[in-house]
């Protein structure tokens, strides 16, 4: 029995819709709940789950769409129900919170907002990535610099919006910019993590936050932690924000070690970071995944690190923190993109026949982006995976339903799983991915068949999910878990000279 | 060209995920949450005829 519930002109975001489906999901006799924007990309996994139906047809992207399938007619008009009530009580206008704790109706535009809050200096755009680049535009109007969190943002919107900043004293943070730090508060996804004296520009959401927890973890602290949007060193951006970032830290009086994260960068664009970062005074830490170590540039002020891992331990070095002391394949499935990029360039120095479904030379191309090959690494946070879906730091549902395949796959003898914790991020990524873990380590056990499964926590002790518990769950479901990414693809690699 | 102005003290002002302010909220920022929905309900056409209407003005009032 499947019943379909469509909202025409209602909007929610993804993850709303997310909690939503898990909410009835658990409802008496309910097997199986769908409700989604009707996207094109979203009615392509309505048709992969079987709940497409003659309704959905009709429906149009800017309509919710709630497909239940269920035992009884009773069961299934019950969800219905409840997810009407829920769509209705919530949108158009539903109410919001504001500073002061009070129930307030939520401003609706942000010209309202900054009259609400006149000292707002960041505007968090998470909003689907067609309609960024007006909220964007707005703010810059508004002299507050945004952080735009959204993907699928065009490179021409991006350049607009970032010459526009340049000229107006202000930054744009992204697009597909996931965390920042500033003055001590996480913005978007980023872990807690002390005050300290290094401040960090990063072109890489994972990448920072995988930085963040290796500071904490070695005993420094971050002053700021800008993120400027995976494009920015790309030739056509030229690095805007990243100058911008720059200069931000330069002037920070709590800043005295700089560390720059980006993938491999325009050589012009490169040229154009380091001459500035050469025209401060404060040392810096160069981390350009991928470019390899450049000891010939290296001066008192500049040095150069090959992975995130090394970047980290350099600048605790520099801030003044004392440091504490066969052949089977191997599968990666990353939910952050710069530690999946990472692993990659590891890889590549090691192994032949490496793939991925993100682009880096001397890396195969997955022909199916979800199907591992050999040696290889998939990137679940990359755009063709979030159209219309929850970035899978946040529902790591998809990630989950394929750990069973690649861990069974011939061949295979290890599986490598990244877990981001911190804001913005599920409240339990090392749970919710048991089910899958228990099915692949049973399964593999009939079969005959040995599997290692590697795991790194990106989080600390302080941040809401627990660096500590989430390793224990790992530990408990068989996981070898690691306290970096590196250390975990470094053991991969050995592990992968045995035989299955 | 202007010198990037620094970040005081930070206060965010959220449209999109809502769940992203309220860990903005857990962590006593300041930070106020839009009630966003997709303008001139996602039809294209109207949006660009807003956003010519929007930078002919000027640009400046974002309501």
């Amino acid at each position: 029995m499947i019943k379909t519930l469509i909202k025409q002109n209602f909007y929610q975001d993804s993850v709303k819709l997310m909690l939503l489906s898990r909410r009835l999901s658990k409802m008496e006799e309910i097997e199986n709940v769908s409700a989604i924007m009707a996207t094109c990309s979203n009615i392509d996994i309505l048709k992969m789950a079987g709940l497409y139906t003659e309704e959905v047809r009709k429906a149009s992207p800017d309509d919710i769409v709630v497909v239940v399938e269920g035992k009884t007619e009773k069961a299934c008009a019950l969800a219905i129900e409840e997810a009407e009530r829920e769509i209705e009580g919530r949108s158009p206008g539903g109410e919001g919170k504001d500073i002061s704790g009070e129930e307030e109706e939520s401003p609706k535009s942000l010209a309202a907002a900054r009259r609400r809050l006149p000292g707002a200096n960041v505007t968090l755009i998470s909003v689907p990535g067609k309609y960024a680049f007006d909220l964007a535009d707005q703010s810059l109007d508004l002299g507050i610099s945004p952080m735009i969190f959204s993907d699928n943002v065009s490179l021409e919107e991006e350049i607009s919006l970032k010459k526009k900043a340049e000229k107006l004293g202000l930054i744009v943070m992204g697009p597909d910019c996931g965390t920042c730090v500033i003055g001590g508060a996480c913005i978007g996804f980023g872990n807690k993590v002390k005050q300290g004296n290094i401040g960090i520009a990063g072109a890489s959401g994972t990448g920072i936050q995988q930085l963040l927890c290796l500071l904490y973890n070695g005993g420094g602290g971050v002053s700021q932690a800008i993120g400027t949007g995976g494009r920015d060193l790309h030739k056509e951006v030229g690095g805007i924000s990243m100058l911008a970032a720059v200069d931000l830290l330069e002037e920070d009086e709590d800043t005295r070690v700089l560390v720059l994260i980006s993938k491999p960068a325009d050589p012009e664009v490169e040229k154009k970071i380091l001459q500035r970062v050469r025209s401060g005074k404060k040392p810096a830490v160069i981390c350009f995944l991928g470019s390899g170590p450049r000891p010939e540039e290296a001066d008192g002020q500049l040095c150069f690190e090959p992975t995130l891992e090394e970047a980290a331990w350099r600048a605790l070095q520099l801030a003044g923190i004392r440091l504490q002391p066969g052949r089977s394949y191997i599968r990666g499935l990353y939910t952050g993109g710069t530690l999946a990029y990472e692993a990659l360039y590891l890889m590549k120095q090691k192994l032949p026949e490496v793939y991925s479904n993100i682009p880096m030379e001397g890396i195969g191309k997955l022909t199916d982006s979800m199907v591992g090959e050999k040696n290889s690494v998939v990137d679940l946070g990359d755009d063709e995976f979030t159209k219309g879906r929850a970035h899978p730091m946040i529902d790591p549902g998809l990630r989950n339903s394929l750990i069973l395949r690649e861990a069974l796959a011939e061949g295979t003898g290890v599986l490598m799983l990244d877990f981001m914790l911190g804001y913005g991020c599920n409240g339990d990524p090392a749970g919710e991915a048991a089910e899958s873990l228990r099915a692949a380590r049973k399964k593999a056990e009939e079969m005959g068949k040995s599997i290692r499964l590697l795991g790194h926590v990106c989080g600390t002790e302080l941040d809401q999910q627990d660096l500590r518990k989430q390793e224990a769950t790992l530990r408990e479901l068989g996981v070898e878990t690691y306290s970096s990414n590196a250390a975990m693809v470094r053991a991969a690699i050995e592990y992968g000279k045995r035989e299955v | 060209m202007k010198k990037v102005k620094k970040f005081e003290r930070v206060e965010v002002i959220n449209v999109g995920l809502e769940f992203l302010y309220d860990e903005l909220v857990k962590q006593g920022i300041g930070a106020v949450n839009v009630n966003w929905a997709p303008p001139a309900q996602g039809n294209q056409e109207m949006l660009n005829i807003l956003r010519s209407l929007r930078s002919g003005k000027g640009g400046t009032n974002g309501d």
